[in-house]
């Protein structure tokens, strides 16, 4: 067994609530290995989605969800690893 | 009035202006445990080193423990007594490691703690530090197995929760320890004491929490208030062994083995509310709390991230607080059964189905 820090990026994928986030985060994680701990250390809005501060009132020009739900996510986490690469033990 | 099961977080090692430091986010625990007559919180919140708080109404869980409650995987079982093992790491000096014996000692004689049996494990663990990206403090051990191996041979002799001292790397001279002792950095030790423990319930399913062991730092006239539960000793075990001896019991509750019965048992479908940082939102257990639809009440208190409800898409349905009094505030509300938005105006207008 090792322990291993990781950084990973992922896309949110769009539709997804924050209510099944935490689900698909661990699904993404066991793809490298056990998470031991873990954590969303960014959550980074890209093309085009307007920031919570922004103004969003009727007058200005409707924002196509599917292009404003794009977010990135940032995670550490450090990972439980076994000599033969698969997760757990 | 029944009691409001409440967890409280304070993620450790991200540099919380309340509970960033020396267990100074403690106050504000009384306060919620006072408000909710159950407190669930980790030792980040409740460790000051020499410094620490015994109330029936807080339970303290490690962390890996805590995100599995939160997850629904395991219920709390409040004991009155916990038998602590005591792992110290073999990478202590002889000095160092005889003032962690003499703070358990004391702990026996002056509290009436139940610690025993001591072992040390057979190899260094190599603690490492590291900080992400992020500036959050994590880490790692270069011999787990060590680790794992002494925490299985407490058990099986009768420990029912576990405290490790690991030696930690030295860094007197380093900007960040500095920064942290007047109050503007990140606890670098404190993602690496995470790991440890993490592991340790991982793999144990006891109550298990850390101590590092470092030599005594050269007196800061400038010393920050927040840290200063750190500089008073030559050890930080003795708020770990007290927050140990009343640890609540795991129960798995994956399992078809017969389960004690409900009145011993405090089930996550009992989590009335959850309180974080406004701004990290992002570690398993709020994740996890969101899941199962439990009211989160967010504070303000800074740190280094900014994974916030707007970021996260949580615009409804959570209760923001400038400051923990107020938080003790939507506690009372919430326990007492009262709509939070009766105690604001405007009144939302009734809902209308169409």
């Amino acid at each position: 067994m090792n322990l291993q820090f990781m950084q990973l990026e992922l896309i949110w994928p769009a539709g997804l609530p924050a209510n099944q986030l935490r689900s698909w985060l661990l699904d993404q994680l066991a793809q490298h290995g056990e998470p031991l701990r873990w954590a969303l250390i960014e959550v980074e809005s890209f093309a085009g989605e307007p920031s919570p501060s922004e103004d969003t009132s009727v007058d200005k020009p409707a924002v196509d969800k599917s292009v404003a739900e794009k977010r990135m996510l940032k995670l550490e986490a450090v990972m439980i690893r076994t000599a033969s690469g698969r997760a757990g033990d | 009035m029944a009691p409001l099961p409440t967890l409280m977080l304070v993620p450790t090692g991200i540099g919380c202006a309340l509970g960033g430091y020396a267990g100074d986010a403690l106050p504000c625990a009384r306060l919620l445990a006072a408000a909710s007559g159950c407190l669930i919180t980790h030792p980040n919140v409740m460790n000051g080193a020499s410094l620490y708080w015994s109330d029936p109404r807080i339970h303290y869980v490690e962390g890996y423990g805590l995100d599995r409650f939160a997850a629904g995987d395991l219920a709390l079982r409040p004991v009155r007594q916990q038998k602590i093992g005591l792992l110290l790491d073999a990478g202590i000096e002889p000095e160092l490691r005889q003032r962690q014996l003499h703070v358990a000692e004391g702990c026996r004689a002056s509290l009436g703690l139940n610690i025993g049996p001591v072992l040390t494990t057979e190899e260094p663990l190599e603690v490492g530090l590291k900080l992400g990206s992020s500036g959050a403090s994590w880490g790692g051990l270069g011999h787990p197995e060590e680790l794992l191996r002494a925490g299985q041979r407490l058990k099986q002799a009768g420990a029912t929760a576990i405290a490790v001292v690991a030696r930690f790397p030295e860094e007197a001279e380093s900007e960040a320890l500095a920064a942290y002792r007047q109050g503007q950095g990140v606890d670098a030790l404190a993602g690496a004491e995470a790991v440890i423990s993490h592991l340790l319930v991982r793999e144990l399913g006891l109550p298990c929490a850390h101590a590092p062991a470092l030599s005594p730092l050269p007196c800061e006239p400038l010393l920050d208030p927040r840290a200063a539960g750190e500089e008073l000793g030559y050890s930080f075990l003795a708020c770990v062994l007290v927050g140990l001896s009343r640890a609540p019991d795991f129960v798995s509750l994956n399992t078809d083995s017969i389960l004690p019965p409900s009145s011993e048992l405090l089930r996550p479908e009992q989590i009335g509310a959850v309180v974080a940082p406004e701004d990290a939102l992002g570690g398993e257990a709020v994740l996890a709390c969101v899941e199962r639809g439990i009211p989160l009440i967010t504070v303000t208190n800074p740190s280094l991230l900014q994974v916030t409800p707007e970021r996260l898409g949580l615009t409804s349905g959570l209760l923001r607080a400038r400051n923990y009094a107020e938080v003790a505030g939507w506690l009372l509300s919430l326990r007492e059964g009262l709509m939070p938005a009766a105690l604001d105006r405007p009144l939302p207008p009734l809902e209308w189905l169409s």
